[in-house]
């Protein structure tokens, strides 16, 4: 096979910036060069390598649908040299891109089933991409429902969509803030997600849960979907570890011997329990 | 070696430490660190001329604190570095059993920092002649040849940390060189982030390293890293009269502010 | 495989001629204690007296920090430059264990997602063996599958037959085509039993047992007893032939900039570390495990082979003692 430098990004325009909470923004990212565009595409649950030149890369979800052609979007907390610099950017601006990464959910294997997501904070944008993907394909599956759950209801991304969701009789959008989170004009629920997840129990006949979150929501999520009688064939959840490549090279994001950058990151349940405990 | 055993045995027999580290032969005929927790396997420890290692670098280390309190043989070295670190406040005097080896053969249980204090003082080892030769060399030669020197030399560093690693001094959780925000430092090693690297490794341990040499000792490129720090500790006793690792109380120029300081800069 | 002899006293003459063409010849060269490979102006700064080099070869082909791209900014448009690497190499007197762990170093980076700029390097190197006649206690080559009559990885292999000749087996294409560039120093020959003339590196441990033992102990103590010596430095991992991890950097001034990969290791704290704070391998015992168990274990599952090869490299450079030889012993024993 002849080689190609893969570290090579696509140079990406930023078209719009959203604000969505505080230290969370979403970018809107057009191609450059038509020609990459043209020979892009990805698939629910793959990520990329963004960058700032100059100050280096920062994996993150493609959180936009594969439905919508033309751009892409991610959203990301500020936390560190590389979210600092993407988010001191400007409308406009150039960033590098790399991917798309990683396997994918399987969402054809799920057509004619009900789909519940879980999940909370600054884990929506991943599950967002499958969730308006569903919505596109919406004669494919039946149920959906998402619980989404955030510290505070400044905190909750995607304000707009979610107000979206809401008033759509296809999919069932249950919001939920953790106790002192809410704000007085707060309609949702208030307490933690998998005790939200309790209160409003899904059948786990024909159904995919999909849980992607802060690993203590994970792992207290989890019980409940056994209780509820989910086998573990039927939980998807995505890893997030430390990556510096993306094609299965750097090592960082090693798990056993899975690299989650090209093996992952998304996995079933059971696949998940396979692998040694250090994600 | 008899007197050793029976010292650790006694020591985790009657509780005051639940893990001891000391010397060892290993299976492979190294000299590496042993850490005995039970009173039975008290004779795996080891000494001699070849015992290099500086063992203070564990009580630093997380899964050694999870013992609780420990025990430590020390040899001289060590022993600075214990009491530099107790004076930086890193230790306190009832979380550690320290025991030595005097020059007669026998064995010392100290029983506070002061006492370690004591005999660092009067047993201070003399400067290895080798290294002051070297130091001496490195100063009489021009600013411009003196710089080519370490260019040459630093310029082979691998970046692999074990100088900091291996450096009782280097007990920071987060080091400068991983902290990105701002970059203070070059990761890479190329030329340039290893002189930076090096050289803000040198300042931080100015007037504090023991002169224990394990830098270079462990250095893979075999770079003599130690000269670095010993020409700075030089520099700091002569100009601020100040000698690591002999004292329990801290005493340090460069985190040290005086009103009446000579220097303008600084007002 | 074709073979060839060579006269010792015509290694010189081979190693000008080679320089003439434009190539850059590695050798080992002395400081201080150890050998490092180097360029050299004249053949006696050559040292042939050396159990085994402190860094491995693997440098060649994954420098310990090389430019991914460069690129030029000009008020926010970017204009992006990939490195063109065309300097041809010959590295001389690796030994065999070191071309086994090229052979890895390269299905790893070449197979699956293949890496260019290690492709290019591979393709602008010629790596030549030299068969070891001297072992020390931590060369254990003949304990993972290799011997010192290894030549897998290697182009050319150099035996030398104690008569005034090195016995040369070409191994490679490339191999082929740098013997052939010079023929009045190669003489045909037959293949010879080299073996007499090697190291006799004892087994120390039984590589069929230990393979299946290792995943069966992952959550023991064993990890921790072995690694409470450990001080979490990255001298094993950087002086390994097939230890492969890296790091991704970025470098620049206002109109231009490089963005680098150089080496990393798992032994470090901040190699998993998230920037929530959570980290995958808390304490360095967790470390230490890992970098045994994809040695011996998630090699073996992705790739069908271990990857160690035994140059002992990690036990000389080790500031606390440590020995692998041992704690796979251990491990066997458990």
């Amino acid at each position: 096979m002849e080689a190609k430098n893969v570290y090579i990004p696509y140079q990406m325009k930023i078209e719009k910036v959203t604000y969505e909470a505080p230290q969370i923004k979403t970018f809107k990212l057009k191609f450059i060069n038509p020609e990459d565009e043209a020979k892009f595409s990805f698939k629910a649950g793959q990520f990329g390598l963004y960058s700032v030149f100059g100050e280096g890369e920062s994996t993150f979800c493609i959180a936009s649908s594969p439905t919508r052609k033309g751009y892409i979007e991610c959203t990301f907390r500020e936390v560190g040299r590389v979210t600092t610099a993407l988010a001191n950017c400007e409308e406009g601006d150039t960033i590098g891109f790399r991917g798309p990464y990683g396997n994918t959910f399987p969402m054809e294997s799920w057509f004619g089933k009900n789909l519940i997501f879980i999940t909370g904070g600054i884990a929506l944008p991943p599950l967002r991409c499958v969730i308006w993907n569903a919505l596109d394909w919406r004669d494919k599956f039946k149920d959906i429902i998402v619980i989404y759950g955030a510290r505070t209801a400044e905190d909750l991304v995607y304000k707009h969509e979610l107000a979206e969701w809401e008033s759509r009789s296809d999919i069932d959008l249950i919001q939920t803030v953790d106790p002192g989170g809410e704000t007085p004009d707060w309609k949702g629920e208030v307490g933690f997600v998998p005790a939200i997840l309790e209160k409003n129990p899904p059948s786990s006949e024909n159904t995919i849960a999909i849980v992607c979150g802060p690993p203590i929501m994970i792992k207290l999520t989890l019980p409940i979907l056994m209780k509820l009688g989910f086998p573990n064939e039927s939980i998807f959840t995505t890893l997030e570890n430390r990556m510096k490549c993306g094609v299965g090279k750097c090592g960082h994001c090693m798990v056993g011997n899975n690299y989650v950058c090209k093996d992952g990151p998304v996995y079933r349940y059971d696949e998940l329990l396979k692998l040694p405990l250090e994600y | 070696m008899q007197e050793l055993h029976n010292k650790i045995k006694s020591i985790l027999e009657n509780g005051s430490a639940s893990l001891f580290i000391a010397y060892q032969k290993s299976r492979e005929g190294k000299i590496t660190p042993t850490f005995i927790t039970k009173p039975e396997q008290s004779q795996k420890a080891y000494f001699g001329d070849d015992c290099k290692q500086n063992l203070a670098v564990y009580i630093h280390k997380q899964e050694v604190k999870n013992f609780g309190k420990v025990g430590i043989f020390a040899n001289i070295y060590t022993l600075k570095s214990l009491l530099q670190i107790y004076a930086e406040n890193q230790i306190r005097d009832d979380y550690l059993k320290v025991v030595t080896i005097n020059p007669n053969g026998a064995i010392v249980e100290f029983a506070n920092f002061m006492e370690i204090e004591n005999y660092v003082n009067e047993n201070k080892p003399a400067p290895n002649p080798e290294d002051m030769e070297r130091v001496e060399k490195l100063s009489n030669l021009s600013r411009e040849e003196r710089w080519d020197y370490w260019l040459n030399e630093l310029s082979t560093c691998i970046k692999c940390y074990a100088c900091r690693a291996a450096c009782p001094m280097c007990y920071c959780t987060k080091c400068t060189v991983d902290c990105n925000q701002p970059q203070w430092i070059s990761t890479p090693s190329h030329s340039l982030g290893n002189i930076e690297w090096h050289i803000m490794r040198a300042m931080h341990l100015a007037g504090r390293c023991v002169e224990c040499n394990e830098c270079a000792r462990v250095c893979p490129m075999d770079i003599p890293l130690n000269l670095l720090t010993v020409k700075l500790n030089d520099t700091a006793n002569i100009e601020f009269g100040q000698q690591a690792g002999l004292k329990g109380e801290l005493d340090y120029a460069l985190s040290t502010f005086k009103v009446d300081d000579k220097e303008n800069f600084i007002r | 495989m074709n073979y060839k002899t060579l006269n010792t006293n015509k290694l010189p003459e081979f190693f000008e001629k080679i320089k003439k063409t434009g190539k850059t010849v590695l050798a080992p060269r002395k400081k201080g204690n150890k050998t490092f490979f180097a360029t050299f102006d004249s053949f006696d700064q050559i040292n042939f007296d050396y159990v085994q080099t402190a860094l491995s070869p693997k440098s060649v082909l994954f420098p310990r920090v090389e430019e991914l791209f460069t690129y030029k900014n000009d008020d926010g448009t970017y204009s992006v430059k990939e490195p063109e690497l065309k300097n041809e190499v010959v590295v001389f007197g690796m030994r065999p264990c070191d071309g086994v762990a090229l052979d890895y170093l390269c299905d790893f980076f070449l197979n699956e997602n293949p890496d260019k700029l290690l492709q290019d390097r591979k393709n602008n190197t010629t790596f030549i063996s030299l068969a070891c006649k001297s072992f020390d206690n931590d060369c254990f080559c003949t304990s993972v599958g290799s011997s010192p009559a290894e030549t897998l990885g290697s182009d050319l292999c150099f035996t030398d037959m104690g008569n005034g000749s090195y016995y040369v087996e070409v191994v490679t294409d490339k191999g082929q085509k740098l013997v052939d560039a010079f023929p009045d120093l190669f003489a045909d020959t037959k293949e010879i039993n080299k073996v007499e003339q090697l190291a006799q590196v004892p087994v120390r441990f039984e590589l069929k047992n230990l393979v299946p033992k290792i995943p069966t102990v992952f959550e023991t103590n064993i990890w921790l007893d072995q690694s409470l010596a450990c001080i979490g430095c990255g001298a094993c991992a950087y002086v390994c032939p097939t230890c492969s991890c890296f790091d991704v950097q970025d470098e620049c001034n206002p109109k231009a900039g490089t963005r680098l990969r150089c080496w990393d290791s798992c032994a470090f704290g901040q190699f998993t570390l998230h920037a929530s704070g959570h980290n995958p391998r808390e304490v360095q015992s967790n470390r230490w495990r890992n970098r045994v168990m994809h040695k011996f274990n998630y090699s073996v599952q992705n790739m069908n082979t271990i990857s160690c090869v035994g140059c002992g490299r990690c036990i000389r450079v080790c500031p606390a003692g440590m020995s692998i030889i041992e704690h796979l012993i251990s491990v066997e024993e458990a």
